[in-house]
């Protein structure tokens, strides 16, 4: 967790004042918080969720204490901005990435090569679900980290990341099932 | 032991956690159930594309997030708690000496050549100014309120005793305790003015020394606030800072002017 310590490390110089430690610090934070909110609120909104996330955290560096991993505090001001927004596109939408509203098939539909791209999969992922799966898999935070953001036990993410993968698995059978010929040609090709 | 409990044990061991069963019990039910180990195996392919998968960003956000954010004022987290501990240290002593003065006053009837009733009303106004002092040292976020009664008794009491001094009507030393009050005042006004000028909602009172540190979920409930959309960024932060940072001196002069 050495690149943990440093982003904290980051955080503090940037708490004090230090305004190269605070460009580093953006820079080297801002691609798992844009990540992260890309993948809970869509990738079309990712970077103006970003830079709300780092407006709300900067000012706050002040009360910032070296006591929390400063990605796990970014990361759970990401989650909550996040929330907001999802919470302002209204309830019927707010399961539903909404940058996609093309796509009303909610089949997983394989690419060529019969993958299918499992961040398009997570759109359609209950919220807690997809927060505790983006965390744990596409950031790679252990789970103890992810229940520090989400605000919740250690048992609820390991719970959380093994329904979003039951979810995930059915929703890449119902399009395998709709696909025969796709799954074949996965098949032979991972084979 | 059921499907849904192994998977989720599944599921925690892909990703090296604890899953919160015994491996043997969990090895005993994949030997016995084809579709949990059908399932592990779809889990660790699905595992690896997640890991692989997007989305991903292409372009340097740096500058972008840097302009959209205020600038970062230097953290006078130290002093300010330092600050505080002083003020609030300050204001125990000086309702302390405050209430010292009260004795003779109330309990004793005695002020120099004053009647016992003048010197019994003299003496609860010396012990309103001590309760004041020490309400504003337990309960630093009165202290705005506190601070202007406090400042005008204050300030009244030295116009007072300057024009009697001048008129030969009292000697310096008799007047030297109304000091107690003017430091009280000044203190009033130093806490009120830091925790006016921390960032909105972070008026947090400094905890004494011996007082628990916050717990996670203190601190956990304090981001909560924090991130609160309706909580406004607070646009005009620089000249408070600056006021956070004055050094303690110029700041008891400046309080004692404003009361």
């Amino acid at each position: 967790m050495g690149a943990v310590d440093q982003l904290t490390r980051l955080a503090e110089a940037a708490r004090l004042g230090d305004g190269a430690a605070l460009e580093a610090f953006v820079s080297a934070s801002y691609d798992q918080v844009w990540r992260f909110c890309a993948a809970l609120a869509g990738p079309a909104t990712a970077d103006d969720l970003t830079q709300e996330t780092f407006a709300r955290c900067v000012p706050s560096l002040r009360r910032f204490r070296g006591d929390a991993s400063a990605l796990t505090w970014l990361l759970s001001i990401a989650r909550h901005v996040c929330a907001g927004e999802l919470r302002s596109r209204g309830r019927t939408r707010m399961n539903t990435v909404a940058d996609r509203p093309e796509d009303p098939d909610w089949l997983a539909v394989p690419d060529a090569a019969g993958e299918v791209a499992v961040a398009d999969l997570l759109a359609r992922l209950d919220p807690d679900r997809r927060a505790a799966f983006v965390l744990t898999q596409v950031l790679g935070l252990p789970y103890a980290e992810a229940a520090t953001v989400c605000g919740c036990p250690v048992g609820t993410i390991r719970s959380r990341v093994a329904r979003a993968r039951e979810d995930l698995i059915a929703m890449i059978s119902a399009g395998e099932a709709a696909y025969p010929g796709r799954r074949q040609a996965r098949s032979s090709l991972s084979s | 032991m059921n499907c849904l409990s192994a998977r989720e044990a599944i599921s925690a061991r892909i990703d090296g956690e604890d899953p919160a069963l015994p491996a043997s019990a969990l090895d005993e039910h994949l030997a016995s159930c084809a579709d949990c180990r059908d399932w592990q195996q779809r889990a660790h392919e699905l595992t690896r594309r997640a890991r692989l998968g997007g989305p991903f960003l292409e372009r340097d956000l740096t500058a972008q997030v840097l302009a959209a954010v205020p600038p970062v004022q230097p953290g006078p987290r130290r002093f300010a708690r330092g600050a505080g501990l002083a003020q609030r240290g300050g204001l125990t002593a000086v309702a302390l000496a405050q209430l010292a003065i009260t004795v003779p006053l109330l309990i004793l009837g005695h002020d120099h050549d004053a009647g016992a009733h003048a010197a019994h009303e003299l003496g609860s106004f010396d012990l309103a100014l001590a309760i004041a002092f020490a309400v504003g040292a337990i309960r630093p976020a009165l202290s705005a309120g506190l601070a202007w009664p406090c400042g005008a008794a204050a300030a009244g009491l030295v116009a007072t005793a300057i024009a009697d001094l001048i008129g030969g009507q009292t000697i310096g030393a008799d007047e030297a305790q109304h000091l107690i009050a003017v430091a009280g005042a000044a203190l009033l006004c130093w806490q009120a003015r830091t925790l006016r000028s921390g960032a909105a909602g972070s008026a947090v009172e400094t905890p004494w020394p011996w007082a628990a540190p916050p717990s996670g979920r203190e601190w956990a409930a304090g981001q909560v606030t924090v991130l609160r959309p309706e909580t406004p960024p607070e646009p005009n932060d620089g000249g408070s800072d600056a006021a956070q940072a004055t050094p303690p001196g110029v700041a008891a002069r400046d309080g004692g002017k404003v009361a």
